[in-house]
C-alpha cells in the first residue's frame, strides 16, 4: 500500500501520554492537513514516522515497510522539523550541497533557484540567519527534494505574509509538477484550508478525526435560537460545542443538514473549519471555555 | 554503502576546520614558548615536550561532538543509528589517522633537530619506527574518542543527576581499587597485575619490547567502549 | 475571481460557481478555452484537486467540456443553459425567501407587489 501508515501509536513521557493509541493513515499524492493545538501531540508524531524517537507500542509502516530503523525508506521520506537540527556554523549552499550527497532527489539547481526567489543568502551560516529565514531555509530544501512523502512541522513559523503566500504556491506548484504526499502540521488552520484535501485532527494524543475538507465543510453547521428549541433539535446529533448568548444558544453540529419543522424559529447557518476546529479541541487548557 | 560514504565525509569534513585552527593556535602557542625558553636559557632547553596530550584533549572533544553534532544531523537527513553510528566510528577513525600522522611527522622531526625533545612515543618505546608510532597515536586517540563518546551518550541517556552519580560512583570505584591494591592484595596479586599491565602495555618480563601489544590493548579497550556505545545509541531518542 | 476559505461554503463550489459567473457574463466567451486546473491553483492557491472537483462539477452539467490535449472550453450554448439553471432556481432561492421574510415582518401580498413595481419604475427613472 502507497501510504504512511500508523498503527495503534502510543508514546508517553513519565506520567503524560503523548500519544494514546492513534492509527490514521496519509495516503500518496494527497496534501494533508495535520492539526491540532500547540502540545496535542503534532510533533511526537512526526518524530515518531522520521524515526528520531520511539513508540512505545504500535508501528509506522511507509509503503507497507516499518519505518524504525529502516534505512530502505531514506529516499521515501522528509521531515522538514521545527526544531533546529542542523549544523549552526555551516553555510546555507553548505548545507544544500550536502543534502545533495545524502539525498539521490535533492534538486541543488531548484534549491538555488528557491533562494533567490525568497532572497535567501546562501553565503550565509545557518546561525546567522533570523528566525523566519532559518524556517525557510528548512523549507527550501525541502522543497527541492524529491521524495514521496514531506512533512512540514509548523512550516511557516517566523515567516511574514508574503513570503507566506509564496511558500504555499511553491507548495502547489511541486505538488502539480510532481505528485506526492505533503503533510502540513499546523495549528493556523485558516492558513491551509485552501491548501489543504484531507484534516487529521488530534487533540490530547487522540486523532479525533480524518475527513476532506469538503466533507467537513458540508457537514459542520450551527443551529441558532431559543435555548429549548436549539436543545431539542440537537437530540440525537452529533453536537461539538455549544455557545450561549442570553437565551439564545448556538450549537455546532456535525452531520446530514434535515429540514427545520415547519414554522420553526431556528436558523441554520453553515461553519467554517476555524470554528470547527476551536470547537472540537476547545474544551480544557487552551482556555477556550 | 554510498549513503555511509557520505555521511562519514560530512562528519570528517565539518571537523576538519576545527583541526586546523587547533593544530594554528597549538603551534603558535608551542612556538611562543620555545622562544622565550630558548632566549631565557641561551637555546639549552626546550619549552614542551609530548605536545601529543594536547591532540588527546581535542580527539575527546571530538568524540563529544560526534554525538552532539553530527547525530542529530544525520538523523535530520534520514539516517538510521546504525549507519550513524558507523559513519561516526569511520570519522573517528579518519580523524585520528589524520591527527596521529601530523603528530608523528611533527614530533619525529622536532626530535631529530633537537635531542631535547621527546614525543610521547619516543619516550616509551624510542624512536626509530614511525609508522608503529604512528599506529600506536592512532590507536590512542581513537581509544579517547571512544571513551568520551559513550561518556556523552550515557549522560545524555540517563540525565544529569543520574550521570553525577555514575561519576561518584566510577570515582569511587577507583579509590577501592587503589586502597584494594596497597592494603588487602597480597604482594604475589599485586605484581601479576602490575606484570599484566606492563605486557599490556608492551613491555615484556624478559626485558623485550612488543610494539604490537599496546596498539592491541588501545584498540581492545576502544572497542568495548564502541560495544557500549552502540548499545546506547541504539535506543537513544533525539532530545 | 477570489475564494475565500473562511467562507463556509466547500471551496470547489465556490470555484465552480464563480467560474460559472464568468462564463455566464462572458468573460469566457462559448467555444473558448478557459483557464486550467493549475493557473487557477496557482492564481488562488488552492489545491489543485479541489479545483478540478469544482470544474468537474461545471463538465457534469454540460457548461464546459475536455478538449484531449488542449484544456477544458466553454460548451455551445452554455450562457442558456446557465440562464435557465438560474432561472428555475430564481424562485427558491429569492421569491420563497421574500415571502418568508415578508411573513415575519407582516407585509401583506399587496406590498410586495407595490415594492416589486416600486423597484422596477425605480430602475427605469434611473435609467
Amino acid at each position: 500500500m502507497t501510504a504512511i501508515q500508523i498503527k495503534n501509536i502510543t508514546k508517553s513521557y513519565r506520567e503524560v501520554t503523548a500519544l494514546d493509541d492513534v492509527s490514521v493513515s496519509f495516503e500518496f499524492g494527497r496534501i494533508y492537513g495535520f492539526l491540532g493545538r500547540n502540545g496535542a501531540g503534532k510533533s511526537t508524531l512526526i518524530n515518531i514516522i522520521a524515526n528520531r524517537i520511539f513508540a512505545d507500542h504500535g508501528e509506522v509502516l511507509i509503503d507497507g515497510a516499518p519505518a524504525e530503523e529502516n534505512m530502505g525508506i531514506h529516499e521515501k521520506l522528509f521531515c522538514m522539523s521545527e526544531a533546529d537540527l542542523y549544523d549552526r556554523d555551516l553555510r546555507v549552499k553548505d548545507h544544500f550541497k550536502w543534502t545533495g550527497r545524502f539525498y539521490d532527489g535533492f534538486d541543488l539547481n531548484k534549491a538555488l533557484e528557491l533562494s533567490r526567489k525568497f532572497n535567501l543568502d546562501t553565503k550565509k551560516r545557518f546561525k546567522a540567519l533570523s528566525k523566519g529565514y532559518q524556517s525557510i531555509f528548512k523549507l527550501i530544501i525541502a522543497l527541492s527534494l524529491n521524495v514521496p512523502y514531506v512533512i512540514f512541522d509548523e512550516p511557516v513559523l517566523g515567516l511574514d505574509a508574503n513570503h507566506r503566500e509564496l511558500f504555499y504556491s511553491l507548495l502547489l506548484k511541486e505538488f502539480e509538477n510532481n505528485e506526492r504526499t505533503f503533510i502540513i502540521a499546523t495549528h493556523l488552520i485558516e492558513e491551509v484550508s485552501g491548501v489543504i484535501e484531507e484534516v487529521v485532527l488530534i487533540d490530547k494524543g487522540k486523532v479525533l478525526l480524518q475527513e476532506s475538507v469538503d466533507t467537513l465543510l458540508e457537514r459542520g453547521y450551527s443551529v441558532s435560537g431559543m435555548a429549548r428549541e436549539v436543545d431539542c433539535y440537537c437530540e440525537g446529533r452529533n453536537v461539538i460545542g455549544f455557545d450561549e448568548l442570553g437565551s439564545m444558544k448556538i450549537a455546532y453540529v456535525l452531520g446530514e443538514k434535515t429540514a427545520l419543522p415547519q414554522g420553526s424559529s431556528l436558523q441554520i447557518s453553515a461553519m467554517n473549519l476555524q470554528k470547527l476546529f476551536v470547537k472540537m479541541t476547545g474544551k480544557g487548557g487552551g482556555g477556550n471555555e | 554503502m554510498n549513503k555511509l560514504k557520505s555521511a562519514v565525509l560530512y562528519e570528517y569534513l565539518t571537523k576538519t576546520r576545527a583541526m586546523g585552527i587547533f593544530y594554528l593556535i597549538q603551534y603558535l602557542i608551542t612556538a611562543l614558548i620555545f622562544s622565550i625558553v630558548a632566549i631565557c636559557t641561551n637555546g639549552n632547553e626546550i619549552g614542551s615536550n609530548a605536545l601529543e596530550f594536547s591532540s588527546v584533549v581535542f580527539v575527546s572533544v571530538i568524540g563529544v561532538l560526534g554525538y552532539k553534532e553530527d547525530f542529530k544531523a544525520l538523523l535530520q537527513n534520514g539516517y538510521t543509528r546504525k549507519y550513524i553510528f558507523w559513519s561516526t566510528v569511520c570519522m573517528f577513525t579518519l580523524l585520528a589517522g589524520t591527527m596521529a600522522l601530523i603528530d608523528t611527522i611533527i614530533g619525529n622531526s622536532l626530535h631529530y633537530f633537537n635531542d631535547n625533545y621527546f614525543t610521547l612515543y619516543g619516550s616509551l618505546y624510542g624512536y626509530g619506527n614511525v609508522f608503529t608510532n604512528w599506529l600506536w597515536l592512532t590507536a590512542l586517540y581513537l581509544m579517547f574518542c571512544s571513551l568520551f563518546y559513550l561518556a556523552v551518550l550515557v549522560i545524555n541517556r540517563v540525565g544529569k543527576t543520574v550521570s553525577l552519580l555514575i561519576g561518584v560512583g566510577i570515582s569511587g570505584i577507583i579509590l577501592l581499587v587503589t586502597a584494594l591494591f596497597r592494603f588487602v592484595f597480597t604482594d604475589e596479586i599485586v605484581s601479576k597485575a602490575a606484570e599484566l599491565t606492563m605486557k599490556a602495555m608492551g613491555f615484556m618480563s624478559d626485558g623485550t619490547t612488543n610494539f604490537f601489544f599496546p596498539i592491541l590493548s588501545f584498540l581492545v579497550i576502544g572497542a568495548i567502549f564502541g560495544i557500549g556505545s552502540y548499545t546506547v545509541i541504539r535506543r537513544t531518542e533525539l532530545k | 475571481m477570489n475564494v475565500n476559505p473562511s467562507i463556509e461554503k466547500p471551496i470547489f463550489i465556490q470555484i465552480a460557481e464563480q467560474l460559472e459567473d464568468s462564463i455566464f457574463t462572458g468573460v469566457f466567451p462559448e467555444e473558448t478555452k478557459i483557464p486550467s486546473t493549475n493557473e487557477i491553483s496557482a492564481l488562488l492557491n488552492i489545491n489543485p484537486h479541489t479545483v478540478l472537483k469544482g470544474m468537474n462539477m461545471l463538465a457534469d452539467e454540460g457548461i464546459i467540456y475536455k478538449k484531449r490535449g488542449l484544456g477544458m472550453f466553454v460548451k455551445e450554448g452554455a450562457v442558456e443553459k446557465i440562464r435557465q439553471k438560474r432561472q428555475s432556481r430564481f424562485y427558491e432561492q429569492y421569491v420563497a425567501a421574500l415571502i418568508n421574510e415578508a411573513m415575519k415582518l407582516q407585509m401583506s401580498k399587496e406590498d410586495i407587489i407595490s415594492l416589486i413595481e416600486r423597484g422596477y419604475g425605480n430602475d427605469r427613472n434611473s435609467n
